[in-house]
């Protein structure tokens, strides 16, 4: 029994390292506009006691991990995003996110066309060359601010404000030129 | 470019960068384990003690059959979507009448009374602001004006639909129950439908349902913030649910979503607020796009301008189409009637 329950908390911790900044990037991308931190993080935590609550399932399940930590992680945030959004006032927009229960052969396209245009963009931004591609990650995709970064990359907030300046020009150059339009 | 960077990202992608670019430190990554090892062991527990503390309440509540005690169990519904749409645009011109009405009232200086009504009825009447103003052929400005008022006004928003007893979209006119009420100075109505969801069938049920989550030992409020799904919110007494009449003015909570209900002759009917605009002290919407004119005939022309979110970012814009008519008996232009395509 207890053996059992050991090699369980070790899956989870395997689980949540493989997956937490995933995680992490899917809640942040739906509650940005309406959470703080420590509500990003709370329902990062949500997601994983979910998930860990059905890790005897999970040990044994042989579909994509990732979609199915990934649709927990969406479904969360949601209600979080609602709760949040409707403490705070904000206006909900309708059906924002929402998974459908069945994907129309419309949604899959769209699902495609957006698949390819967010590689497309991480390809752009990979190619800006270090450190502007680590400063445009954790900027934009983190939610990182300024002196985060500074400090996650060991330099001053001055050069990373300069640094995500020129970078961005450069993206947006580069992404017009690919017929992509932010 | 932040936002449309991180606009709908793909699983794919997210994890892509999460392998390669991983941002959280060592010591984020071991506060947010332990607070999901903690949560996940709380929910074990809680699950197993809620079910046997449910399963308890609803034999005592409910003597029927096993079959009915079925039709407890906590599941949610799903909402048709284009009954939202329509749920909007209605309560819109419900909330607009009952404005106009306190208007015309105040102009009255008319003695207000803090009686209640309760009569059926089979449709919804939607009225607009009829006030007089200054005669003009001045569409602009009149499209300002109207368009104008229908910001600065506090009042709510509703931006979600109802349940309804059929479920074609559409509610049954023949089981709607309209309020009319009149509230802080307000002449209002509120439509009310029959509830459907399987785990409130009756009032019987309801109060299962309430007795249950009442002896696991929550306050209602907790309630709402620890649980997204099926728990009461709001301030539902044991005396409002042994109430013989009404349950009114009681607030239920789901999803963020706030429900109000009312026992009519020991039938639960219910209303939706899953946003409250205005009277919480948000007035967050702004109009984002000039007034356009067009249609003008010689007594009336259309007024389309589009508002959208001050803070929220993921908002998508909303189309207000208003029709406009001259009025003969305040000799002035009012809005008739307005379409909102969200």
């Amino acid at each position: 029994m207890l053996k059992k329950e050991k090699k369980k908390a070790e899956y989870a911790r395997k689980i949540f390292d493989e997956y937490c900044n995933y995680v992490y990037i899917i809640v942040l991308n739906k509650i940005k506009s309406c959470g703080t931190k420590e509500d990003i993080e709370e329902c990062v935590s949500d997601v994983f006691a979910e998930i860990f609550r059905n890790t005897d399932k999970i040990i044994d399940f042989e579909g994509d991990l990732k979609c199915y930590i990934g649709t927990v992680a969406k479904r969360r945030a949601i209600d979080t995003y609602r709760r949040l959004s409707s403490h705070s006032g904000r206006v909900q927009p309708l059906d924002d996110g929402i998974i459908s229960e069945t994907a129309s052969a419309e949604d899959i396209e769209k699902s495609y066309e957006t698949a390819s245009r967010n590689a497309l963009i991480l390809d752009k931004i990979k190619s800006l060359g270090e450190p502007d591609t680590t400063i445009i990650i954790k900027q934009f995709y983190y939610n990182m601010k300024v002196a985060e970064i500074a400090k996650a990359i060991s330099m001053t907030a001055a050069s990373v404000q300069k640094r995500s300046l020129r970078a961005r020009e450069k993206l947006k150059a580069m992404l017009v030129e690919a017929d992509i339009t932010l | 470019m932040r936002k449309n960077l991180l606009e709908n990202i793909d699983f794919d992608t997210a994890k892509k960068i999460a392998d390669e670019y991983p941002a959280l430190s060592k010591k984020d990554m071991d506060r947010m384990f332990s607070a999901s090892m903690k949560k996940s062991k709380k929910l074990s527990v809680e699950g197993e003690s809620r079910e046997k503390i449910f399963n308890s309440a609803i034999a005592k509540a409910v003597d029927e059959s096993f079959e009915d005690v079925q039709l407890l169990k906590i599941e949610k519904y799903k909402k048709p979507v284009i009954s939202r749409y329509i749920g909007i645009a209605a309560s819109l011109g419900i909330i607009v009448a009952g404005i106009a009405t306190m208007g015309i009232l105040l102009g009255r200086n008319s003695d207000m009374s803090d009686s209640s009504v309760i009569e059926p009825a089979t449709q919804f009447t939607v009225e607009l602001p009829t006030e007089a103003y200054t005669y003009s052929h001045d569409y602009k400005a009149v499209a300002y004006r109207i368009t104008d008022e229908y910001f600065n006004m506090d009042r709510y928003i509703y931006t979600g639909g109802f349940e309804y007893k059929e479920s074609n979209g559409l509610p049954p006119a023949d089981s709607e129950i309209v309020i009319h009420y009149i509230k802080d100075g307000v002449d209002g109505v509120k439509s009310y439908y029959p509830v459907i969801d399987e785990k409130f069938p009756d009032m019987e049920a309801f109060k299962a349902y309430y007795y249950f989550y009442r002896k696991d030992g929550y306050t209602v409020n907790a309630d709402m913030e620890t649980y997204s799904d099926n728990i009461f919110g709001g301030n539902i007494t044991d005396e409002d649910i042994n109430s013989p009449e009404t349950i009114g003015e009681k607030l239920y909570a789901e999803d963020g979503i706030f429900y109000e209900y009312i026992n009519i002759n020991g039938k639960l009917y219910m209303l939706e607020y899953p946003i409250v605009e205005g009277i919480e002290g948000i007035s967050k919407l702004k109009w984002v796009s000039e007034p356009v004119i067009s249609d003008i005939t010689e007594d009336s022309f259309t007024i389309t301008r589009v508002f959208n979110s001050v803070e929220d970012t993921t908002m998508t814009d909303v189309t207000v189409a208003f029709e406009i008519v001259w009025d003969e008996t305040a000799q002035d232009w009012r809005a008739a009637s307005e379409t909102i395509t969200w």
